[in-house]
């Protein structure tokens, strides 16, 4: 008797869970779906009003591919965030490795000065910044849109998190055999703190690939702009041609969703991290 | 005579410096010089090209004055009262349920985490698509239970809403995330305890899970507060900051000062403002809440 009413109650309990979760990824799920529909319509079956396409029409990517200009816009994304997310790595491997692993003055302050770094956000410098590319003469060049996104105050702290985890006898025999510093970073802990390396990976190239206001600013000519830059811009040409619009949207979030679809658990274990007690 | 100790600490601290250089030379150069450079360039009349005129504090003083300012600093508050409790309340109810022993759980996760992965372009041009006044889908589905179909996007009352909807709608799973990683620091014997007792669910949620999380919602309000005070590409995509700057929030003040009305001055000036909001607010949450949660 008991042990029946046990089970209805955690039956109901576990269908009132599963319902309530249908409806998150419902509401999560029913817009992408729908853009990604509306991405094969003609445009008569748009202005219908049907939720499925008649005819799946692949040619609106072909299109809007082609409409878009979208192969240089993909380059220039593609060279500036595998440039800035390497970039992070070796600057935030470097720094994460002093910090976890030396002794030295003012070591609290650097760390404290890199984690505050975060709230600085892209435009509050951007006037600043810009009147400074302008002077180096870096508007309008890859330089300018990498260079400065170099360091990242979370790469830093997620490499010194990893290391302090790696224990020290693996590179004191190392330094009994004359390694220098650089070598053992290197050669011995870095190839040990893959997960973070792929953490920043993904976490930056994602990040850099979907950024659009610095792109905003610090480009002038067509040739240099970056797919999110594109998408706006071909937003407000082909404001009604809602099938065209909608395949470039899911065109230019594809790298960073297969990205994120391979790499997830990095990507997860990226963002729990930043919220678990150090 | 330097003694040998300390001149091996020397040595020691220099190739430190040595690792930490290039971190430190971008940090310097591109973040810390340009928060020092946005004081100096608020002081003057200024509008990117030509003689700097030296006024002092006579931008904040005209800023503050301004009723535009007054509009920006309301949506900002808006934006922020709309976003932050909304996805802290969602997220931790999709982690909860997340929780427990369920099946298609990683279906689940990955499907509410999905939109982390796409930018805030894409999201923008989804949502208004969505709120598309002729075709969108909120305007069939308001329809089909009775109500009057809303121009969203082009209204000055539903615009914010629609933004914020948007926003929400993008963040819930990353923060889900966050509380997942919370919850899993909360031992099972406190659960174990009280079912003992007989404990309803609710009530262990109400009594263990709730304030046992307290370092994760500490960390999550102040997560959420810093990304919706930067918050600029979806507003950008979807309403410019319109219809009449009623979506304008600080950040994209910021922009409008300085790209499209070229007045560096008043750009670097409510730079200068946004950046006193964030840390006081930052200062303000660590205060109430304590700091032990960050890091």
């Amino acid at each position: 008797m008991d042990g029946t009413r046990t089970r209805t109650k955690i039956s109901i309990k576990s269908l009132l869970t599963h319902a309530v979760l249908w409806v998150f990824v419902g509401i999560i799920l029913v817009p992408i779906l729908w853009t990604f529909f509306t991405s094969l319509k003609t445009p008569v079956e748009i202005a219908h009003g049907t939720f499925l396409p008649e005819v799946w029409r692949w040619e609106n990517y072909r299109i809007a591919w082609e409409q878009a200009e979208f192969p240089r816009k993909f380059l220039n994304s593609f060279i500036v965030a595998i440039t800035v997310t390497l970039g992070q790595i070796v600057t935030s491997a470097m720094a994460g490795y002093a910090l976890a692993r030396m002794e030295f003055r003012g070591r609290d302050l650097i760390f404290n000065v890199a984690i505050a770094s975060m709230l600085i956000s892209e435009q509050i410098i951007i006037v600043p910044l810009y009147v400074m590319l302008a002077k180096f003469g870096w508007i309008d060049s890859y330089k300018g849109l990498a260079i400065p996104w170099f360091f990242n105050g979370f790469g830093v702290f997620l490499f010194r998190q990893f290391f302090l985890t790696i224990p020290k006898d693996i590179e004191e025999a190392a330094i009994v055999d004359g390694a220098s510093r650089f070598r053992i970073l290197w050669q011995i802990m870095l190839p040990l703190a893959t997960p973070a390396v792929l953490t920043l990976f993904m976490f930056t190239f994602i990040a850099e690939w979907n950024s659009l206001f610095k792109w905003l600013i610090l480009v002038k000519s067509p040739e240099m702009r970056n797919v999110q830059l594109g998408l706006t811009i071909f937003q407000e040409q082909f404001i009604a041609q809602y099938h065209l619009l909608t395949a470039a949207t899911i065109l230019v979030s594809l790298p960073s969703v297969i990205l994120f679809l391979l790499g997830q658990r990095y990507y997860i274990k990226g963002i729990a991290t930043t919220g678990v007690k150090g | 005579m330097v003694s040998l100790p300390s001149r091996r600490k020397m040595k020691y601290t220099l190739e430190a410096y040595g690792f930490l250089a290039p971190a430190l030379v971008i940090l310097i150069t591109f973040i810390i010089y340009p928060v020092l450079n946005l004081f100096y360039i608020s002081f003057f009349d200024w509008r990117g090209l030509g003689a700097k005129e030296f006024v002092f504090l006579d931008n904040y003083k005209m800023i503050l004055q301004r009723e535009e300012f007054r509009q920006v600093l309301k949506n900002t508050i808006i934006y922020i009262l709309g976003v932050v409790p909304t996805t802290m309340v969602l997220s931790l109810i999709a982690a909860v349920l997340l929780n427990t022993k369920i099946r298609l759980k990683s279906f689940y996760r990955t499907s509410i985490f999905s939109p982390t992965a796409i930018s805030f372009v894409a999201t923008g041009i989804i949502w208004v698509w969505m709120f598309n006044s002729d075709y969108g889908l909120v305007n069939r589905v308001l329809e089909a239970l009775g109500f009057s179909p809303l121009d969203w996007l082009k209204s000055t009352s539903y615009a914010m809403l629609a933004v914020i909807i948007a926003t929400v709608w993008a963040r819930v799973g990353y923060f889900m995330v966050i509380y997942l990683a919370g919850l899993q620091t909360i031992p099972e014997e406190y659960y174990e305890a009280a079912e003992v007792d007989g404990a309803t669910s609710f009530r262990k949620f109400l009594h263990i899970t709730l304030p046992l999380l307290k370092p994760t919602h500490v960390l999550v309000l102040v997560m959420l507060t810093i990304f919706s005070f930067r918050d600029f590409d979806q507003i950008y995509t979807m309403t410019g900051g319109g219809p009449l700057m009623s979506t304008t929030t600080l950040a994209y003040y910021i922009y409008v000062l300085s790209f499209e009305r070229f007045r560096f001055s008043e750009g670097a000036t409510v730079a200068v403002i946004l950046l006193f909001f964030v840390i006081a607010v930052q200062y303000l949450q660590r205060k109430v809440f304590g700091d032990e949660a960050i890091y």
